[in-house]
């Protein structure tokens, strides 16, 4: 077995030295991921059932459960996280459907403009998209709700179910616009051609043939946009807080935030959480694990039929139009406005007289702030630098070695998919009141945090990568006489190359925008943006959070494009 | 090798980045000097104990206060003792009171000393210093503080003081309605239209002793049928209240109120209740503070003429009985309620109360 492992191993020259490296590396693996993952969820699990202030002062009680399972507000806490997650799961994936569909399926004109607009909102933080649509739906004073409620006497409320479903899955329909598209992308057409030679209509065909199709990928978006709604935070605690609708990170992070805090509660609040959380995910991987009965892609080379969509072409357009105005222009243009004036008011002719740059001097002056953003910066390349260079050599035990235990290793950086961020925050908090490491506060925990959570997306993207390279250039090289690391890192690392730098960039973008994980473990030396814009809002500084959002959105999309330009092909992949 | 070069830089910048967060390091030597018995200081005027602390705080460098104080005022009143005192720099936590308990609670059990200082609303401190995280510090200049804002042998002194007042906007209030009493919330020409601090229980402790438990309580029903928005930040509600999202407030900070009024010509007035909800913010200083000088010259110049004259200049009001309020008509119609530590007794039955009646679940 030894032997076979090291064979397979390859690009080392000596036998016993080849069972040594791997296996060193398969532990110290373990070892690392079990530290950032299961000493947390562990931690957690302990807290929840703990009386006491910490794992060293353990006290056994089920008092959280009892309270967090039979309290009164409980079924309606399980009621508004299931209508929420679902609903906006559904309307995420019905608008991010109906875009892919037309961009990749029709004769649109000028698609990659309307592709390019489906992706913009990808960069947009959550946060910023939510305090948009604040200053949009806010029931007396919102851009939309004041001209309503003067002409016809009603207004449309962001404080309430339906709001908080609205605002998220407008975000969310980006993601599903992706998974969706590469899905059309990737069908067979010949099936929706013998539908259309049958006279069937575009719209049954979509109906009858593509999207049963389609239905492994269909349940797998729902799924991961269910479980992603469930486990943000910025709409339940922006708005759901005011409106009185309380989901589960809601009440995890208001578990903390009451007088005086109650960490068992809260890691009550947030296990319960991570079991619908896991529990989603299972059944997605369910729904995937059997595609191959519904494959279509085949050897041959095909290309998708784009459905003539006629009279309705103008149709289409008008709705991707008003998807553009509602997720990408408005938003933006009621944020310049709000970003040019010092109280916030419903617009009028007085605008002119009180605009001002105040705000955004007030930003640039800001120690805090640009604190905030040097420290989201550094984060953000520190987080995904360590994740891609411990992704790519988990990756390379996991395809290139036989090693036992190597299963393990996989599973254990896949786990923290299943961990939302608050619930993470709150584990990490049980974790270093336990052990004595003094980083609660410092970016040090915050580290840990991004590093954890970004795990399986560095091993989704190191893996595929690798699994695209043969094996034989690595042996050559072994061939030649190159040890182990000169191998992986003079061959199998320039060759990841486009997956590395794509898992690098994707987790670097992603890390500027984290909320959730950083709310609970942060200090006025550790702040990042989005927490700082959290904390503004929570003084009233909407003008300000204004001026920030429109500094932060134009350097996002100059950053992907400078990335796009200088990156290239790779970039674009990616 | 240039590769390592880049990588050791990278990782050297987030070491250097979480270094400002590790000042633990420094908490040992200060913690002695954080012992200095209080009656030494309280023999010095305001103005020798400031000199003495600004000599041993040089070599400290900043102070980390923890504070409910919006950013723009802690910028003037903080800036003022940093022009004052150049070389020391105050760092700026701000949070609602229940937030600042959380993040020290945690800090704490942790094992982490961060911060110096902590200012906030009453019941807040006083949890804190329940917790044992603070000590006693007696300022130079207690003597010109009225007995309300002081706690017992040094555990606290309020600096300033929250006018806890109806908020009105005087455009979007209804026609025919007024404001001049707590009740006049429960007026059904103001459902849906008023918002609620929701950490506001004080409002309601305060509420019971000075209009008795059953009126307190039919109040606050009355104003819960009225469908209140909940909210969270004072400085937030009275901004929304400034542009027309309610008619009116349970209560408002009095001082952000005149602000948006006098100083932003915004709709916004108050309701001249009698008497007035007088919320004190006590600081109180770190049991293991990281600068324990620059921490003691900091409570020692906000609680000086100067300090207050700094606070007065933000509107807020001064609790110190020698400097005015910059804003008379913030309490110059009736006498002031002074939120007692007292209260506390009553907290978890009121907490209940407010809770459950407001649909706090």
């Amino acid at each position: 077995m030894a032997v076979d492992a090291t064979r397979s191993a390859g690009g080392l020259r000596a036998p016993a030295l080849r069972i040594n490296v791997g296996v060193l590396i398969l532990g110290a693996a373990i070892l690392l991921l079990g530290y950032l993952t299961l000493v947390p969820l562990g931690m957690l699990l302990l807290g929840s059932v703990s009386a006491g202030a910490s794992a060293l002062d353990f006290e056994f009680t089920l008092r959280n459960f009892q309270r967090v399972l039979t309290d009164q507000a409980s079924i309606e806490l399980l009621g508004n996280s299931v209508l929420y997650g679902a609903g906006a799961a559904l309307l995420a994936f019905t608008i991010g459907t109906a875009i892919a569909w037309v961009v990749e399926r029709s004769d649109i004109p000028a698609r990659h403009i309307w592709y390019g607009l489906a992706l913009v909102p990808l960069i947009i933080p959550g946060i910023i998209h939510t305090i948009a649509w604040l200053f949009l739906l806010s029931p007396e004073i919102g851009w939309i709700n004041a001209p309503l409620k003067t002409l016809f006497g009603f207004s449309l409320s962001i404080y309430s179910l339906p709001g908080m479903i609205w605002v998220e899955g407008l975000h969310s329909a980006p993601l599903a616009f992706v998974l969706m598209s590469a899905a059309f992308r990737m069908t067979d057409p010949s099936l929706e051609e013998a539908a259309a030679t049958s006279r069937s209509d575009p719209w049954s065909t979509l109906r009858r043939v593509t999207l049963p199709l389609l239905l492994p990928t269909i349940a797998s978006v729902v799924l991961i946009l269910f479980v992603r709604a469930l486990e943000g935070f910025e709409v339940p605690a922006i708005i759901g807080i005011p409106g009185r609708i309380y989901v589960y990170t809601s009440r995890v992070y208001l578990s903390l935030h009451q007088s005086p805090p109650n960490f068992g509660l809260a890691a009550a609040y947030a296990t319960v959480l991570l079991v619908i959380s896991v529990g989603g995910l299972l059944l997605h991987r369910r729904a995937t694990r059997r595609t191959e009965r519904y494959a279509t892609v085949t050897g041959k080379a095909y290309r998708p039929r784009r459905q003539r969509l006629g009279r309705f072409r103008f149709v289409a357009m008008a709705a991707l139009g008003l998807y553009g105005l509602l997720a990408v222009v408005l938003p933006f243009v009621v944020l310049i406005y709000s970003s040019l004036v010092r109280v916030y008011s419903v617009p009028s002719f007085d605008f002119f007289n009180e605009l001002t740059l105040e705000n955004y001097a007030y930003i640039l002056g800001d120690e805090l702030t640009v604190r905030s953003i040097v420290n989201s910066l550094v984060l953000g390349v520190s987080a995904a630098t360590l994740v891609v260079a411990l992704t790519a050599v988990i990756a390379w035990v996991n395809v290139r070695t036989r090693i036992r235990g190597r299963g393990l290793l996989d599973f254990l950086a896949f786990v923290p998919i299943t961990i939302p961020g608050i619930v993470m925050g709150i584990a990490l908090i049980w974790v270093y009141f336990t052990i004595p490491i003094r980083i609660y506060g410092t970016l040090w925990i915050l580290l840990i945090a991004y590093v954890t959570r970004y795990l399986p997306y560095g091993i989704r993207g190191t893996t595929a990568g690798l699994v695209q390279i043969h094996q034989e250039l690595e042996e050559a090289a072994s061939a030649a006489g190159a040890h182990w690391w000169a191998t992986f890192r003079r061959v199998t690392v320039p060759l990841l190359r486009p997956a590395l730098v794509g898992a690098w960039i994707y987790i670097f973008i992603i890390s500027l925008r984290e909320l959730s994980s950083g709310i609970l473990l942060y200090s006025s030396q550790s702040v990042v943006v989005a927490v700082r814009i959290f904390d503004m809002r929570d003084s009233g500084q909407y003008t300000a959070i204004a001026a920030l959002s429109v500094m932060m959105i134009v350097s996002l999309v100059i950053l992907v494009a400078l990335l796009q330009r200088v990156g290239g092909r790779t970039v674009r992949e990616a | 090798m240039k590769r390592l070069t880049v990588f050791t830089a990278c990782f050297g910048l987030l070491a250097a980045a979480c270094g400002g967060a590790t000042a633990p390091t420094a908490a040992a030597s200060p913690t002695v000097s954080a012992a200095t018995p209080a009656a030494a200081a309280s023999r010095e005027t305001a103005d020798e104990a400031m000199a003495r602390l600004y000599a041993l705080a040089k070599a400290e460098g900043r102070v980390a206060i923890y504070s409910s104080m919006n950013n723009d005022d802690g910028k003037k009143v903080f800036g003022a003792f940093e022009a004052k005192f150049p070389g020391l720099k105050v760092d700026h936590t701000r949070a609602s009171g229940e937030d600042l308990i959380t993040k020290i609670v945690t800090e704490k059990k942790a094992g982490q000393d961060l911060f110096d200082v902590v200012e906030s609303n009453l019941f807040e401190v006083a949890f804190i210093i329940d917790q044992k995280y603070t000590q006693p510090y007696t300022v130079a200049s207690v003597a010109d503080f009225p007995d309300q804002v002081k706690g017992k042998d040094g555990a606290y002194i309020g600096v300033r003081m929250n006018n806890d007042l109806p908020g009105i906007n005087t455009q979007k209030m209804p026609a025919g309605v007024t404001i001049k009493t707590w009740r006049d919330l429960c007026n059904p020409a103001l459902s849906g239209k008023i918002a609620v601090e929701q950490g506001d229980v004080v409002v309601y402790s305060a509420l019971r002793k000075i209009l008795g438990d059953a009126e307190a309580q039919s109040v606050l029903k009355c104003i819960a049928a009225n469908k209140p928005s909940l909210r969270t930040g004072h400085t937030d509600m009275a901004n929304l209240l400034a542009a027309g999202e309610f008619a009116a407030t349970l209560s408002s900070n009095g001082h952000r109120l005149a602000q948006l009024k006098n100083e932003d010509k915004k709709p916004v007035d108050w309701a001249r209740t009698d008497p007035i909800i007088t919320d004190i913010q006590p600081m109180a200083l770190s049991n293991k503070p990281p600068h324990a000088n620059t921490a003691k010259l900091l409570m020692e110049f906000l609680a000086s003429p100067l300090g207050q004259a700094a606070i007065q200049s933000t509107g807020r009001v001064p609790a110190s009985s020698k400097t005015a309020p910059k804003y008379p008509d913030l309490n110059n119609f009736a006498k002031a309620f002074y939120i007692s530590a007292d209260l506390r007794a009553d907290q978890d039955k009121d907490t209940e109360f407010w809770r459950t009646t407001l649909g706090i679940k």
